[in-house]
């Protein structure tokens, strides 16, 4: 998938709901909306130009950091 | 695809390794359940408010609220794996993992009472399809591949089972969101809930070793889907492998639903939002970027069960349900020698 592709499937979804929220001035709950799928956003706009970021490896790192401080 | 790592393991004495592993587990019940007894009423993400106050409480159900997240994308790539493995090999695993979030958005928008009756509805109904189906196999059995019973390092071979004891049998931990609306005795529900699946795993893998034999099994990357894709009853009865897949696709989508449920309720515990429908629809977003991003691939997620798996779900299952209940007893104690004093 490409990187236009994906911006046109990912932003009308999440634009949409957004504007109805600051319309309707429930700003908090568009903050909110905003760090979920700003957080989504990044993690998929990531894995489609081939570098994902991939959370297991972070929580391997982290253990065989923890592992190095206890030997 | 865990029942080849078992296999790997314990070999034809794999059919062991669930049932001591439940004892384990249910053994580490035992926290969660007194914390329970003590904020009877309350689920587990009540629980830290409670005992750590308003500020405190919130950090730690921002932890259990990424826990759940990660959790639940496990089990989503879990499932997408397998069904981008057999039989839609062409689907981007996303696809798989927002069909899902969807049907379990409605269910959960619908009450935890409706989450209670998919499970009290459906679980029954797939029971004997799923064990016909394992049956059918019956035929080519060859008690001889469990020979020879009982030789190996019992100690050794508990200590290499730890991933087992994680998963599945610590994934208990997401029911304690469903624990206070439990009318009837919810401790002995869970407890004979573990001790069933720990039966039904042992004789499930009993089984793959008896038909399909040790060192095939463990080279297999779904080794029940394929031990039952090769019976065939003539020419009458064959793809009987689609009863099974339909089986674990419904068990997958019943753990999906509740701990999308998890992920949902410490989200609104956390932030108090005022629009359901734009939670929901921020989750779905947010879990399905998490759950393409949780591992690279099967192998990558093997190793990472197999080597630290335990040890990251005891920091959430043991480990932080231990410090509390510990500072609960504290605060009691203090509460009490407080009352006395007066």
């Amino acid at each position: 998938m490409n990187v236009f592709l994906f911006h046109l499937l990912y932003i009308p979804p999440v634009v949409i709901p957004l504007v109805w929220l600051l319309w309707k001035k429930q700003l908090k709950d568009a903050a909110l909306f905003i760090v979920l799928t700003g957080v989504a956003y990044i993690l998929w706009l990531l894995a489609v130009i081939n570098r994902p970021i991939v959370i297991t490896r972070y929580l391997t790192l982290f253990f065989e950091t923890l592992k190095g401080w206890w030997s | 695809m865990m029942t080849s790592t078992i296999i790997q393991i314990g070999e034809q004495n794999a059919w062991l390794i669930p049932l001591w592993s439940a004892a384990a587990g249910a053994v580490l019940v035992v926290p969660v359940f007194i914390l329970h007894h003590i904020h009877s009423g309350k689920s587990f993400i009540q629980i830290p408010s409670i005992v750590l106050g308003p500020w405190a409480g919130k950090v730690v159900v921002l932890i259990y609220f990424l826990f759940f997240s990660l959790h639940l994308a496990w089990v989503l790539h879990n499932m997408s794996d397998f069904l981008k493995g057999t039989y839609m090999t062409e689907t981007p695993i996303s696809v798989f993992h927002l069909m899902f979030l969807l049907v379990a958005v409605y269910a959960v928008t619908k009450g935890v009472n409706t989450i209670g009756s998919i499970n009290q509805f459906v679980t029954p109904l797939l029971f004997f399809p799923f064990w016909i189906s394992v049956l059918l196999g019956l035929p080519d059995w060859d008690s001889q591949r469990f020979m020879p019973l009982f030789h190996f390092d019992a100690w050794d071979m508990f200590l290499q089972s730890h991933p087992f004891i994680a998963f599945p049998f610590m994934e208990w931990f997401c029911l304690f969101m469903l624990y206070p609306f439990v009318e009837r005795r919810p401790g002995r529900a869970l407890i004979v809930g573990i001790a069933f699946a720990a039966v039904s795993i042992s004789v499930l893998t009993a089984f793959v070793i008896g038909l399909v034999s040790v060192e095939r099994a463990s080279k297999l990357n779904f080794p029940v889907y394929t031990f039952v894709q090769e019976i065939s009853l003539g020419d009458v009865i064959t793809n009987i492998h689609a009863v099974i897949s339909m089986v674990l696709l419904i068990l997958i989508f019943i753990k999906v639903v509740i701990l999308f449920y998890s992920v949902y309720i410490s989200w609104i515990l956390l932030v108090q939002p005022k629009t359901t429908w734009a939670t929901f629809w921020g989750l779905v977003l947010f879990e399905g970027a998490v759950a393409r991003c949780i591992y690279l691939n099967p192998v990558q997620n093997i190793e990472f069960i197999n080597n630290y798996f335990f040890i990251y779900s005891s920091i959430f299952v043991v480990i932080i349900p231990g410090l509390l209940l510990i500072i609960s007893w504290i605060k009691k104690a203090m509460a009490r020698r407080e009352g006395a004093s007066l």
